[in-house]
């Protein structure tokens, strides 16, 4: 709980709302909650885009939302045809207002998302929606990248290659200060993220 | 080869001194970004000392980058990726230009990248009938003005809100509007159409790992995560020195970096790129290429003096608190690379004698030091540069300097050693002064040769008794 703590704090000064929540019914109705308040960026069509992943399938927020009638999609690739359903997943990363991960850690000195690529998790989930949502159990909470990079080599299905070919690390939304210096958020990747941190 | 304007350093200096709203920004810059970065080291846990050892860390990897470089290669190339090597900048466009073709590439969206801007990249590839957009905002703003970088992470620092609002009105065809948030929402507008239909995406590299054989790149925008995960292709640029042995030096170095770049604790997204998708991943570039360049690299590495500045990770902390570069800018440096980190990279690169004016220009003062998050000694080589410039160096094609600089030098020495002679001197120049000294007491103009020295400030004249003097009159009484 001191990570968490630790997290909350250093996530409020980054306009990272961190949100702990208690059991599957009360992530998915506060999950919900959002999607249904916040308005799509490019469309008026609302729809969502989802890593296919335990955290998350446990939500299931398709029945959720569909009284709501907002489509959630949650893509998936296989071998035999990546590009072809890479194709269909991106029309509907793009036309999805809110892209919904899980992570595989979350460092608290820093708030840091760490998230690697994968069958399921496709990268562009947490970037090309105007609103990232990350679900994470508390247990994936870690105190800094010191102890991440000696977990990343401890991992004992990780093979060689501990990384994958893609890893990435999100500390709160997309932001520039390239105009005279102003703070401005949403400059390419999401505008807002959120955190939700499930409490056993 | 980006274009090399290093001999127009002075007159560019005064025009940038003169420009009031250029003064407003390099100032604004300074007191917000360089206070914050040295706010940032007092507050790390481990102190401002941590900056040594990530020089420490640093250093290793420059003593050692011969085997850290085929390492790296050859991880890259069992996580699929392409790794070339490029001797000089004409060899990393050819390659680049050829993958392009390869690729049968329209369209290329890139993230900010110094490398990129040293050895020309944009020009070629546009000439070559390809659309380049920049993606990072700064840099975008200054590809639809025509100009160039004025800052190395901040690049269009030197435009106002309203330059960039007419601007965008002018290219982009919104309605004038002078509100950060709107114009950056114009420019998130623009350039996602442009993501989403690039072929290509061309980033740099902030610090490889050789260990995983993965680059990393860091961004607050996320420009460079979409640019390196939409597109079809991907190829990273790298400067040979941009690497490390384990993923553990990078704890160390992405904390500092971020704190000298932008007085964070941790920069918006670092992503670890190894190569293209692997086989039954959701998505990323169906191939990844990356390009190791040296362009003059292997020469720096190989000067005892001048190797540590292969340390440098490009934060643009040491622009951010010296205060040559808060009055003249960027832009004044003539090269891609302003400021300290500038005024020794820049003549290592294209010149020493070609760029003189850039180390000469520097004040010494060793702010920039203190601000560097691998604590560079840029000072000790601003010295080295002027030692060298003075000698002569074959290793660097430069002459011997100045001959009447040396033997009015050789001159002096002799006359300061002579105790008469220096006395008389002296009171000739006593006499001399007499009838330049203004009503004011202050000399406002000496001749030539010496004419340079009162150009931008007045001198004091000598005073009237000499310390010696002095001293002999207080033994008497």
């Amino acid at each position: 709980m001191l990570l968490l703590e630790k997290l909350i704090q250093q996530a409020a000064p980054l306009n990272l709302p961190v949100i702990p929540v208690s059991g599957a019914a009360a992530a998915a109705a506060a999950v919900s909650r959002l999607v249904r308040e916040k308005n799509p960026e490019w469309g008026d069509t609302k729809s969502v885009v989802a890593w296919q992943h335990p955290l998350i399938e446990e939500l299931n927020l398709p029945d959720e939302l569909a009284e709501h009638h907002i489509p959630v999609h949650m893509p998936e690739a296989t071998p035999q045809t990546a590009v072809s359903i890479s194709g269909q997943m991106r029309t509907q990363v793009v036309e999805s207002f809110i892209g919904i991960t899980a992570a595989d850690y979350c460092l608290a000195e820093t708030a840091t998302l760490v998230i690697r690529s994968g069958p399921d998790q496709a990268r562009a989930i947490s970037l090309v929606p105007s609103i990232h949502v990350a679900v994470i159990a508390l247990d994936q909470i870690i105190a800094d990248l010191t102890e991440l990079y000696a977990l990343l080599k401890q991992e004992p299905n990780s093979g060689p290659n501990h990384l994958t070919n893609c890893m990435t690390f999100i500390t709160g939304p997309s932001k520039t200060a390239d105009i005279e210096l102003n703070m401005v958020h949403g400059a390419h990747g999401p505008r807002e993220l959120h955190l939700f941190v499930l409490i056993p | 080869m980006a274009e090399i304007r290093t001999e127009h350093y002075k007159s560019e200096a005064r025009k940038a001194i003169k420009d009031r709203t250029l003064q407003g920004a390099l100032a604004d810059v300074q007191d917000r970004l360089g206070k914050g970065t040295a706010k940032a080291y007092r507050e790390l846990p481990e102190g401002p000392g941590l900056r040594l050892k990530a020089h420490e860390i640093r250093m290793q990897a420059v003593e050692n980058l011969d085997i850290l470089l085929e390492t790296l290669a050859e991880n890259v190339r069992e996580n699929g990726g392409k790794v070339i090597f490029a001797e000089d900048a004409a060899a990393a466009v050819t390659e680049c230009l050829e993958i392009a073709r390869r690729h049968e590439v329209r369209t290329v969206v890139k993230g900010k990248s110094m490398v990129t801007e040293e050895i020309g990249l944009n020009e070629a590839l546009t000439a070559a009938g390809m659309e380049v957009t920049e993606t990072d905002l700064g840099e975008y703003i200054i590809q639809l003005a025509g100009e160039s970088p004025s800052h190395i992470i901040a690049p269009a620092i030197h435009k106002t809100r309203q330059q960039v609002g007419r601007l965008f009105a002018e290219k982009l065809g919104i309605p004038y509007t002078e509100d950060p948030p709107t114009l950056t929402q114009a420019a998130r507008k623009a350039l996602r159409e442009k993501f989403l239909a690039a072929d290509m995406g061309i980033s740099g590299c902030n610090l490889a790992c050789a260990e995983t054989g993965h680059i990393t790149t860091v961004s607050n925008e996320g420009n460079i995560r979409m640019a390196t995960t939409l597109p079809r292709v991907h190829v990273a640029f790298m400067g040979m020195e941009r690497v490390v042995a384990r993923l553990e030096d990078h704890d160390i170095l992405f904390r500092l970096l971020a704190r000298g770049a932008a007085a964070q604790h941790m920069a918006g997204y670092i992503s670890y790129i190894g190569g293209p998708r692997q086989p039954g991943h959701a998505d990323g570039p169906d191939a990844f290429y990356l390009i190791i360049i040296d362009n003059g690299r292997s020469r720096i590495l190989a000067d005892e003096d001048f190797r540590e500045m292969l340390c440098c990770i490009r934060c643009a902390a040491c622009l951010n608190v010296c205060p040559v570069y808060g009055k003249i800018g960027g832009h004044s440096y003539g090269y891609p690379y302003s400021g300290p980190v500038g005024a020794v990279v820049t003549p290592l690169l294209v010149g020493i004698d070609r760029a003189k004016h850039l180390f000469m220009g520097e004040t010494l003062c060793g702010a920039c030091k203190d601000a560097c998050p691998v604590d560079i000694d840029i000072p000790r080589m601003l010295l080295a540069l002027r030692a060298r410039l003075v000698e002569g160096d074959r290793r660097w094609n430069t002459p011997p300097g100045n001959l009447v600089e040396k033997s009015a030098y050789t001159a002096w020495s002799l006359a300061i050693r002579n105790r008469s002679l220096y006395d008389g001197l002296r009171w000739l120049s006593a006499q001399a002064q007499q009838l330049m000294t203004a009503r004011d007491g202050m000399i406002h103009r000496l001749p030539f040769p010496f004419s340079g020295w009162t150009r931008s400030r007045d001198m004091k004249p000598l005073a009237r008794k000499t310390f010696m003097q002095h001293w002999k009159e207080m033994q008497k009484e």
